[in-house]
């Protein structure tokens, strides 16, 4: 490893001698905290050039021997400028200081880098700021519903968590927390995400123009960056809700050389329900023990130290879990009986990273990651009798596991290019649904398993990209090379990438984009619900990988100095698209079923779709407007006679508007309104006789009937003190302020027209959608120290 | 700004009084159901030389009142000519089923069109054409009885002979003949043969039958030997009565194997909230349900 550093080293330093050119390199941190900034701006006033913060706050920047102004902004930060003579190379660190006492009321901030100055389009990065300042379900802060408001991304069924991206499934969603594929995102099926904000850093999102370094999903790829940990003094916050509450630490462990966070988060409605539950048990004769769990947690914690200048460790670690159980234990004369069962699912997660700074032009990250994602669903029963036991055990397994190491580079060899390259490798293990099945009984004991144990398969990348410009011209031009190995069979694919960016006359920048995407892991999960027992299988020999190849087009410009507008459109081909067969389910009919692969069929997917967002991102007032209007379409051999058929999620119209405003020096004010039009459904809408006594009822096309639009208004507000040791804030806040009763799901059911409560008169069949999240208000008093 | 906690207060006062409170987290609304045309629903089988047929209509899904009776005109035609026409009326039997002799037999290769005329329900037409006889070549029926999981069973295979660059689709049935209201449980292990638990809509016998379903798609032009196990069916003292095994293999239509595929997935799914939602896929133009033209060959194998 010392001898490829070494190679690397003097490969990329000896690429200065041919110039006149010299670099400065360094660091963006907060000065309050030692944190590394992601995407700050350094930038030389004198020669126009400048770079911005990779995701460990490094930059580099090569230029000519000269004077420069260099200055480094980050948006809610004051700038800073060095003025220096530029006639070796240097290291210069920017320690940038919170513009704000309160930066949380009030983003603000100088020159940061310009939509039109990035290659990069379709990609959005929120500040964690103000993801914490918007209104959400039960007061709960959540990046992927903030995500949700944004154009291209949609949401699933209304309160859930789930991102459909430009006409994309969940399992096309990369997620990465701190470099780490995260497979279960949320908690309460989907109500709440798995990311808890007071321990993040950074969120963005992309959608499309996928650069060579991503991939492995075809729609998009979110990057969760966990924080580091104040280098300088301990802090923490916490925080009191109506379902769940919050503590956050964090602090140096050695002063300003290494720190670490830990940050947890816990519901409590199953301390809260059990002793109502016993006392209901015993207030119905009951003497039987009755247990509850019904609970999520999760628990991030990150810890770094640095070497020296050059080297920087992290190690970080997130668990989460869903519980959910109840037992009930019925002593009854002689025989104490005892029924368990319940749910459980979640994540573990560590990634241990090493960042190396192999000369001012070239940076190193390695990593190496475990990522664990298990679902156990049990049902016991015991029987004791005269101190003989029987019993009924039956559970349920299935998740997948990652193990992978990566090896990422930056390389900066002028302001006009930056370079990235990098190689990957992940060994993933299936737990793809196994039935264990104990009987214990004299006369019928049985243990067996049903289904499949686990399988194997491993995944490679090797990727290269440069970003560079040439005059008004910018362009990130790259390679991603993958392959995967499953049990015999060997894939391997060449996803060429390509970004362009022109700048008109006018200030307007005209972006361009076009990405091929694979994808070699499939969610197989129900259209109709998604549940925690949804499988992560692998492609095979039967089931190939996924594929995609998305254009896009576009104009970007920043007015006022603080107005982003963005204009996208976009076309979409996926192909392998998976979906169960119709009339499959998770649940097995029929023996032959066990097997997945016969319960699933492959197909196309095609979407399209324009973008527009105007965002505000500092001042008093912040947020954005988007609108999206899409078409998203899917065709399989044996699903709607062929047909291509709307999916689900296909959403002609989809706008949010979103903003957040500073009331006063302690008083802020949210709220965002959302429209978005009806997901499409499958219904029975006629019936015919086919023979005496037969009637069939059928759908027609396939998701041919429309839920209602849904609209809702969402508000909060926060009184922000400051007392002698903290400072507390209350943050009350409404969700669906004006009660639209939005559409989560249909039913059918007959009225008696005669009776309602006498099912022999004559009836009627209707069709009822059901909307479970009325007008909700919150509160939370939450604490800064 | 001190006013703003009761404006917050206002909001959620308004809010939560608009409430139902008897339903504040489960709201119920009605909803509009597409409209729907009705068209004539047909129920037509066609084979050797006969034709039977059950014809009605289609209706909203919200409509429950008895469905009305039909006054149609029938014509069947054999490569555009007219081969068969009659009236069918269910004024006073709206379950009537029509069963027709042909002349002649129906003949492979032929296009054969439906169309039913109906004043009140317009026109359906629906067009097949006549699949070759399945070519059997061998039937192999072991009578060693074998011990399984649920009971005692004997082994029986068939190899089927398919035509080459033709989409063949066989239907294949069991019936226990002699044994009224004895189900004969028919299996097979063979991953590409679908079981289906429906049958025909125009036949009374409930219980006796096993139906498969196979596509030539992975042996197209080869032959193919499909294996069964064929549940013993009467454990009482085997000689005491008479009874016959019957197996029919069907060359049907693609649309009729597609019709019947999705007819078996939206029945067996039906009470599953988690599964996908089946369509009844169907050839009527202009109306629903299936003109099924299929040639078949028979065979007693295993007779008490």
């Amino acid at each position: 490893m010392k001898k490829t550093l070494f190679v690397l080293s003097l490969f990329f330093s000896l690429v200065p001698l041919f110039s006149q050119n010299y670099t400065i390199s360094g660091y963006v941190e907060d000065a309050e905290t030692g944190e590394k900034m992601i995407s700050a701006y350094v930038f030389d006033n004198n020669s126009g050039k400048g770079t911005v913060t990779n995701t460990y706050g490094f930059y580099s920047l090569t230029l000519p021997k000269d004077t420069i102004d260099l200055k480094a902004s980050f948006i809610g930060y004051t700038s800073i400028l060095k003025k220096f003579y530029l006639n070796k190379n240097v290291t210069i660190n920017f320690k940038l200081e919170s513009s704000n006492q309160l930066k949380e009321i009030e983003i603000t901030g100088e020159k940061v880098e310009k939509i039109e100055e990035r290659t990069q389009m379709s990609k959005v990065e929120v500040p964690i700021m103000q993801i914490k300042t918007l209104p959400a379900l039960f007061g709960e802060v959540d990046v992927l519903k903030t995500l949700q408001l944004l154009p291209g991304v949609q949401s699933g069924t209304e309160g859930a968590s789930g991102l459909y991206v430009r006409g994309g499934s969940p399992d096309q969603n990369l997620v990465l927390l701190d470099n780490v594929p995260v497979y279960n995102v949320s908690h309460i099926l989907g109500i709440f995400s798995v990311f808890n904000a007071d321990a993040l850093k950074n969120v963005s999102i992309t959608k499309g123009g996928f650069p060579a370094r991503y991939g492995g999903r075809l729609s998009s790829i979110l990057e969760i960056n966990m924080k580091d940990g104040n280098m300088k003094e301990y802090h923490g916050n916490g925080s009191i809700g109506i379902i769940t509450s919050k503590l956050m630490v964090e602090g140096p462990i050695k002063k300003n050389k290494s720190s670490f966070i830990v940050s947890g988060r816990r519901t409590y409605a199953d301390i809260l329900l059990r002793p109502l539950i016993r006392a209901a048990n015993r207030a119905e004769g009951n003497d039987g023990k009755v247990g509850l769990d019904m609970y999520f947690y999760d628990l991030n914690a990150k810890a770094n130290y640095i070497i020296n200048d050059k080297n920087r460790i992290y190690l970080s670690f997130y668990s989460g879990r869903d519980v959910f159980g109840s037992s009930y234990e019925s002593p009854n004369n002689d025989h104490i009986s005892t029924f368990a069962g319940g749910i459980n699912w979640g994540n573990i997660i560590t990634a241990l990273r090493w960042n190396n700074q192999i000369s001012p032009k070239l940076f190193m990250n390695s990593t190496l990651t475990f990522s664990d994602f298990k679902t156990i669903f049990f049902s016991d029963y015991t029987d004791e009798y005269q101190g003989k036991k029987e019993g009924f055990f039956a559970k349920y397994k299935s998740g997948i596991r990652d193990m992978a190491a990566k090896l990422d580079f930056d390389y900066i060899p002028s302001p006009n290019h930056y370079v990235k390259f990098g190689a990957g490798y992940i060994n993933h293990t299936y737990f793809p649904g196994a039935i264990n099945l104990k009987i214990e009984s004299e006369g019928f004991p049985l243990d067996t398993v049903i289904g499949y144990d686990k399988s194997k398969s491993s995944e490679f990348d090797l990727y290269a990209e440069d970003d560079f410009s040439i005059g008004q011209l910018k362009a990130n031009v790259g390679l991603h090379l993958s392959g995967f190995l499953t049990g015999k069979k060997f894939y391997n694919s060449l996803q060429p990438r390509l970004g362009l960016r022109y700048l008109l006359n006018n200030g307007i920048a005209l972006k361009g984009s076009f990405a091929t995407m694979k994808q070699y892991i499939n969610l197989l999960t129900s259209e109709s619900i998604s549940t925690p027992l949804d499988l992560w299988v692998p492609s095979t020999e039967k089931i190939k990988p996924q594929y995609s190849w998305q254009g896009a087009l576009g104009l970007a410009k920043t007015y006022w100095e603080n107005y982003e507008f963005s204009l996208e459109g976009y076309y979409k081909e996926m192909d392998n698209v998976i979906s169960y067969r119709p009339g499959s389910s998770f649940f097995a009919e029929e023996p032959g079923e066990i097997d997945w692969e016969n319960k699933v069929v492959q197909g196309k997917g095609q979407s399209y779709g324009l973008e527009f967002m105007i965002q505000k991102q500092r001042g008093k007032f912040y947020g954005w407007l988007a609108y999206t209007l899409s078409w998203n379409w899917r065709q399989f051999d044996g699903i709607n006679n062929g047909k291509k058929y709307p999916f689900k999620y296909d959403r002609r119209h989809d706008f949010s508007i979103v903003g957040t405003y500073k009331l006063s020096k302690n008083t802020v004010l949210s709220g965002s309104w959302i429209f978005s039009t009806g997901n499409a459904v499958t219904i029975p809408v006629y019936k015919y006789r086919i023979g005496p006594g037969k009637v069939i009822e059928n759908s027609g096309e396939k998701n041919s009937f429309r839920l209602s639009n849904s609209h809702r208004l969402d508000l909060s507000i926060e009184f922000h003190k400051k007392k002698k040791y903290w400072e507390r804030t209350w943050v009350i806040g409404v969700y669906n302020a004006y009660f639209h009763k939005n559409p989560f799901f249909l039913y059918t059911d007959y009225e008696y027209e005669d009776n309602p409560y006498e099912p022999y008169g004559k009836r009627k069949r209707v069709f009822k959608e059901v909307s479970i999240l009325p007008f909700l208000p919150s509160i939370s008093y939450q604490i800064k120290f | 700004m001190k006013n703003i906690k009761y404006i917050i207060a206002a909001i959620i006062f308004i809010g939560l009084s608009s409430c139902d409170v008897d339903n504040l987290f489960t709201t119920v609304r009605e909803i509009d159901i597409p409209e729907h045309e009705r068209k004539l629903s047909i129920n037509t089988s066609l084979t050797g030389d006969s034709m039977t047929i059950f014809i009605s209509h289609s209706k909203e899904i919200d409509d429950e009142s008895d469905f009305s009776p039909i006054d149609a005109k029938v014509s069947l035609r054999e490569d555009g000519n007219e081969i068969l026409s009659f009236d069918y009326n269910s004024e006073n039997n709206l379950d009537l089923i029509i069963d027709k002799k042909l002349d002649e037999a129906i003949k492979q290769g032929k296009e054969y069109s439906l169309k039913v005329d109906s004043k009140k329900f317009g026109t359906a037409i629906a067009s097949e054409i006549a699949p070759k006889n399945p070519v059997i070549e061998s039937l192999n029926f072991n009578k060693e009885v074998f011990k399984g999981e649920f009971g005692e069973y004997c082994k029986f295979s068939c190899v089927i002979n398919d035509e080459k660059d033709v989409d063949n689709y066989y239907f294949i049935s069991f019936k226990l003949l002699n044994l009224d209201g004895r189900y004969l449980e028919v299996n097979s292990k063979d991953p590409e043969l679908k079981r289906v638990f429906i049958r025909s809509d125009l036949s009374n016998n409930y219980h006796s039958e096993s139906f498969f379903l196979v596509s030539d798609k992975s042996f197209d032009g080869n032959k193919r030997k499909i294996s069964f196990e064929i549940d013993k069916p009467y454990y009482g003292n085997n000689n005491q009565y008479k009874y016959k095994v019957v197996m029919q293999v069907n060359s049907v239509t693609k649309s009729y194997y597609n019709y019947v595929i999705s007819r078996d997935q939206a029945l067996s799914s039906n009470d599953n909230p988690f599964a996908e939602p089946v369509a009844i896929v169907d050839n009527i133009e202009n109306g629903y349900g299936i003109f099924s033209v299929y040639a078949y060959k028979k065979y007693v194998i295993f007779e008490n």
